[in-house]
């Protein structure tokens, strides 16, 4: 719980966060959100992943199976896939301007996915336990789990932030050379 | 250890969770050292070709 729950909030944040970075890139052309959002989906992907790996693990002793086809797990493979998906569609495109609009364009389609994973365990039947944390009327988790559980969630939200800084900044570099290296060719 | 018969369900998600993590890290830095080394090296040619191709 104190891994797998902190990974899923961590990917849905990030999955809010190439949204948003992706609306200012496509409505204001704002060079730096479109970095912003080519740094995050990698980091995105991988949270997910882990948060699918680690419920996995959970759901076979709990549930008795690895894996079942219920909205929850099933919205949150869509997430994943859709992280995949940014990532393929912006390498599959040659030009960056447009590989960059593509995307930004599938990622704000996604952020339908969003409110389907929160609230899939209230709207269908699900294995998945309700929601439990943020919920109407406070949390239901007894304060001796929902204390590590707070601190593992922030733990996991600082790094994600820090990495996705390291990346941002990364990308910056990526386009200068990129630019650097255009200016050498036509010299 | 008190985690009896779901050990090997807890320790696979700890060594999983460490190695995205590694992985994270590792890539995150990694890159960003790499185009950085790369843009010092571009500027320093560019330079370079600017002096030579000064009066």
């Amino acid at each position: 719980m104190f891994i797998h729950v902190p990974a899923a909030i961590t990917a849905e944040w990030a999955y809010a966060c190439l949204g948003g970075a992706s609306f200012f890139a496509l409505v204001f052309r704002h060079a730096l959100a479109d970095a912003a959002a080519r740094a995050v989906a990698p980091l995105g992907a991988a949270f997910t992943l882990l948060a699918l790996v680690t419920g996995s693990l959970w759901g076979r002793p709990m549930w008795g199976t690895w894996w079942v086809w219920d909205a929850r797990l099933t919205s949150v493979l869509v997430l994943f896939l859709l992280f995949v998906g940014y990532i393929a569609l912006r390498s599959a495109i040659d030009d960056e301007a447009r590989a960059g609009r593509a995307a930004a364009i599938l990622a704000l389609v996604g952020l339908i996915n969003l409110p389907i994973v929160k609230f899939s365990v209230d709207w269908w039947n699900s294995l998945h336990q309700g929601e439990s944390i943020f919920r109407p009327g406070g949390p239901t988790i007894a304060t001796v789990f929902l204390i590590p559980l707070g601190l593992m969630a922030g733990g996991y939200m600082f790094a994600f932030g820090a990495l996705w800084l390291v990346r941002i900044r990364a990308e910056v570099w990526r386009r200068r050379a990129l630019s650097l290296a255009v200016q050498a060719a036509a010299r | 250890m008190t985690e009896g018969k779901y050990a090997i369900f807890v320790w696979p998600a700890y060594a999983i969770s460490a190695l995205a993590f590694a992985w994270m890290l590792l890539d995150s830095l990694l890159s960003a050292r790499r185009w950085k080394r790369k843009v010092a090296a571009l500027e320093r040619d560019r330079e370079r070709g600017d002096q030579e191709g000064s009066p």
